[in-house]
């Protein structure tokens, strides 16, 4: 195949659904008159639009999906709706999803007890932070967070990154020089030396090392 | 822009207006990608809800029925994409490619093949079964510009790319459904093998 035909090929739909350029359609309509190949091409490309849309049946949805449509729009619609919400979340088994919340809300309240009884004899504020390190995989804070809102989303460099410890608790990464360079360290595991915003859950990067 | 926000009834109603009228046709797209009418009335009721909660984003005015087949593709997408681990490799091919294999693994342990006869009602016999050999990018650009009648620039936006890539996806995917045709039709004796 000459290269002229190639190029042709590739507009061959943009020119059976009329989608280009009028100066591009009458340059191929020329073309067609001259080289038999393409213009057998563009029929068989015209016949498989016909086969498709003549022979495409539509089917109706199923009267049970749309009662279950307007049964989901009215609860959504009465307010946030856990249940679903952890459906959505855990499709296989959404009442031990609940059952594992609940345990980790009541032990993420007594963590939070403890560390205010801890603060509290430290002038404890949100601006307050001490020196540490923590260790953790360096994930994408809002990709998280889009994906349980269930909103189509694509990363970018506006994301703000974290830290997931391997004690579950996720530490935001403050923007920083130094936080630039763990952009690229997606899913790996670091070790971060930094000052540690606990009232807010922020790292301040002063050092990292891959572990 | 200063506009008194709708209560919710009126908002409610303004939805089921617009988005209802669509359902047959996002329900017949949905089957045509994922082959399985479980899948099918999930991801519909998926989109349903997902198009209520960002009903405000929608700009009025604007196409309805290709920002509910975004958020249909995307929510499709999304599906198959917590098998994809890095944020990178979203797009259609790979999407496709572990679509595929998800496939495969259920077919391979159940031994049970799609939802065939429900599939196949919806086009006749040997297109349904061309159709479903296209990978899911060509198969989503076919369903979208032919049966559906999104034009081009529609389907760029429905599907994220350029559209020279929507153009060049709809030329490969009718040179391979005209193949798949083909065989189709010597292997059922309507036309001889050529030599």
């Amino acid at each position: 195949m000459s290269s002229p035909c190639k190029q042709i090929q590739d507009q061959m739909a943009g020119y059976v659904d009329r989608e280009i350029e009028p100066a591009q359609v009458s340059a191929i309509s020329q073309h067609l008159q001259d080289c038999p190949g393409c213009a057998e091409e563009a029929q068989a490309q015209q016949k498989m639009k016909d086969l498709v849309r003549e022979r495409a049946l539509r089917v109706r949805a199923p009267a049970h999906v749309r009662a279950e449509i307007r049964r989901r729009l009215d609860r959504d619609s009465s307010g946030f709706d856990f249940f679903t919400l952890m459906q959505n979340l855990f499709p296989q088994r959404p009442i031990s999803a609940i059952a594992v919340i609940v345990v980790l809300m009541f032990l993420s309240g007594l963590a939070t007890y403890m560390v205010f009884q801890n603060q509290s004899t430290r002038n404890a504020s949100n601006t307050h932070f001490v020196a540490g390190s923590i260790e953790g995989v360096i994930i994408c804070v809002d990709c998280g967070l889009l994906d349980l809102l269930k909103t189509p989303f694509v990363h970018d460099a506006t994301h703000r990154l974290g830290v997931r410890c391997h004690d579950g608790h996720i530490w935001s990464i403050l923007r920083s020089e130094k936080s630039k360079d763990l952009s690229d360290k997606m899913d790996r595991h670091v070790r971060i030396v930094g000052n540690l915003f606990e009232g807010m859950q922020y790292v301040e990067v002063k050092e990292f090392s891959l572990i | 822009m200063a506009r008194t926000k709708p209560s919710p009834e009126e908002r409610r109603r303004k939805f089921e207006t617009l988005a209802f009228p669509h359902m047959d046709a996002l329900y017949s797209t949905a089957l045509r990608m994922t082959r399985r009418r479980h899948d099918a009335e999930d991801l519909v009721q998926d989109v349903y809800l997902r198009a209520y909660r960002f009903f405000d984003k929608f700009e009025e005015g604007t196409n309805f029925k290709a920002w509910i087949f975004k958020i249909l593709t995307n929510t499709f997408i999304n599906r198959y994409r917590k098998k994809v681990r890095a944020p990178q490799q979203t797009e259609f091919e790979r999407v496709e490619y572990y679509y595929a294999q998800a496939e495969k693994e259920r077919d391979d342990k159940y031994e049970t093949r799609y939802d065939e006869t429900h599939y196949a009602d919806l086009f006749g016999d040997e297109v349904s079964a061309a159709l479903s050999r296209l990978s899911y990018d060509f198969r989503a650009a076919i369903i979208l510009c032919d049966i559906e009648g999104f034009s081009y620039k529609e389907i760029a936006e429905i599907i994220d790319t350029p559209i020279g890539t929507v153009m060049s996806r709809l030329s490969r995917a009718r040179q391979q459904l005209q193949n798949y045709l083909r065989d189709y039709a010597q292997r059922e004796g309507i036309v001889k093998k050529s030599r």
